[in-house]
């Protein structure tokens, strides 16, 4: 078996669509065991699928990260299903809808914050409460977002709640590096995602604005991100930790 | 590949990690971090050319690795920078990876900071990698894609020692001219980052006095008790991570300086 992960069990959630489907694809290319977690169980089979027509292996359970059950249930039949996770991709994660700061709605504000910070930190809580019980460490990569260093227009609950996922990461890296368990964050900037297509069609001279705006000249791909995971996610990614990885073909000045 | 060369792990795959046909350029080859760098390219399929001032050290590497061409250079003189990268591409072909790796490591508390030494840091930490940069602007091949990778530093991030002002600043310095270059040839599909490198066991502390040897060795009993991960970092941690920033996989990445600290600067 080759691979980065070869042999690894691997845990990705919100990988019905986007990056989450490109990151199961990609850690089942480099040679690991996918769980493939989400609330669509349709987008989820495909995803299955499409792992399976590659050659690999992958299950999907039907997780909604906010409801705490789901996430115990999801490490647990990764557990039972492949025998461990070594690594997890805790990608899922949603918008308020474009709206400033005083108009964002209550409901859809309450939601972002329980899926995307509280949803992501049940993640982290029992994926390495898992890891420290098999006591071989394992390595655990966030999707944060280039929102959470700038303050773009428009999502300012989202933003919030990646800045807030940022110092989860920070946190979980220094209190389980001596446990041999990595958190590291990528910061996806422009990437061509249904997310991103939506936002496009709620405000059309966003897509203009983007391309413009990025040294690049273009989108990145769901792809480039979820390469970027299975490398932080792999050995050859040992000595980092805590770090935060912008992916967004230069836009952020910084 | 000799049978003596150290081998380190290598990875069983590269997939979109690999650097096959792609021709570096890599400075500083002959120190630690620098061996590693030029081996790993190698292991993921570039061709390299290896460029330090050091020529006793750069015979014994190319005893080690002789898959890759030699060129001696000085980087604190100007001339010698600029024609360094023409010979490269006169050497092997066209260049399309430059890694900016050489550096002098100083310590230096303020009364010992003079203009001398300040000079000297400037020149080849940060005037050399910005010249090597323009030259691979003009020379790189316009068709395919580029990437300039800068080795940083911890230091250059925060204030992590003291008698590290000149370096560390130096250091940050060539981190902000990676976000601007990363701008400036953005449009011309050349990413440019950095790999801020903690604490590295690389050997460069042969040839230090006693002195220098323990304070080095009390400096690295505190980075490990600070560090998330609590060890020091090898060469091949930095190696490697160049490598990926190299590779197609990180093509959108751009202007970024990555730690690769072991968590030493989480606090």
């Amino acid at each position: 078996m080759s691979g980065l992960v070869a042999g690894k069990v691997a845990l990705v959630t919100g990988a019905a669509s986007g990056i989450g489907r490109a990151s199961a694809m990609a850690f089942a290319r480099e040679g690991a065991m996918v769980t493939v977690a989400d609330v669509d169980a349709d987008g989820g089979a495909e995803t299955v699928r499409l792992v399976e027509a590659a050659g690999g292996e992958a299950i999907f359970v039907r997780c909604d990260i906010a409801d705490e059950d789901d996430v115990r249930s999801a490490v647990a039949v990764t557990v039972e299903r492949f025998g461990r996770l070594d690594c997890a991709h805790n990608n899922a994660g949603l918008g308020h809808g474009q709206a400033k700061l005083a108009e964002i709605d209550r409901n859809r504000w309450d939601r972002t914050v329980a899926v995307n910070l509280t949803g992501t930190w049940l993640c982290l809580k029992y994926e390495i409460q898992h890891m420290l019980e098999r006591g071989e460490g394992g390595a655990i990569v966030v999707t944060s977002s280039a929102t959470s260093l700038l303050a773009f227009p428009l999502t300012a609950g989202y933003a919030a709640t990646k800045a807030g996922i940022n110092q989860l990461v920070r946190s979980a890296a220094k209190e389980y590096g001596r446990d041999g368990i990595r958190v590291n964050a990528v910061l996806p900037g422009p990437i061509s995602t249904e997310m991103v297509a939506r936002s496009f069609v709620e405000n059309p001279s966003l897509q203009k604005h983007l391309e413009e705006d990025v040294p690049l000249g273009r989108l990145g791909t769901p792809e480039e991100v979820a390469d970027t995971v299975v490398f932080l996610c792999s050995g050859n990614a040992g000595f980092i930790s805590g770090s935060m990885l912008t992916i967004d073909g230069g836009q952020t000045p910084w | 590949m000799g049978a003596e060369r150290p081998r380190l792990d290598a990875p069983t795959g590269w997939g979109p990690f690999s650097l096959t046909g792609r021709r570096a350029l890599v400075t500083g080859a002959a120190g630690g971090i620098g061996r590693a760098i030029v081996t790993r390219l190698l292991d993921a399929g570039a061709e390299v050319v290896a460029t330090d001032r050091h020529l006793d050290r750069t015979n014994e590497l190319a005893a080690l690795v002789p898959e890759c061409r030699y060129l001696s250079a000085d980087l604190s003189v100007p001339d010698e920078v600029e024609a360094l990268f023409a010979r490269a591409v006169a050497a092997a072909g066209p260049i399309d990876l430059l890694v900016n790796n050489a550096a002098l490591i100083t310590s230096a508390l303020l009364p010992e900071t003079d203009a001398d030494l300040l000079d000297k840091v400037y020149a080849v930490n940060f005037r050399a990698p910005i010249l090597l940069s323009r030259a691979y602007a003009e020379l790189a091949a316009s068709d395919s894609p580029g990437a300039i990778v800068n080795i940083g530093s911890a230091g250059g991030v925060r204030a992590v020692r003291v008698g590290s002002s000149a370096y560390g600043s130096l250091k940050a310095a060539l981190g902000q001219a990676t976000a601007y270059l990363a701008r400036e040839l953005g449009p011309r599909g050349i990413v440019v980052n950095a790999v801020a490198p903690g604490s590295i066991a690389s050997g460069h502390s042969v040839g230090r006095s006693r002195e220098a040897s323990a304070a080095s060795r009390r400096l690295r009993d505190e980075i490990r008790g600070r560090s998330a991960l609590g060890r020091l970092g090898v060469p091949d941690d930095v190696a490697l991570v160049v490598v990926f920033l190299a590779s197609p996989a990180a093509a959108f990445i751009t202007g970024q300086t990555l730690l690769v600290d072991g968590g030493w600067l989480l606090g």
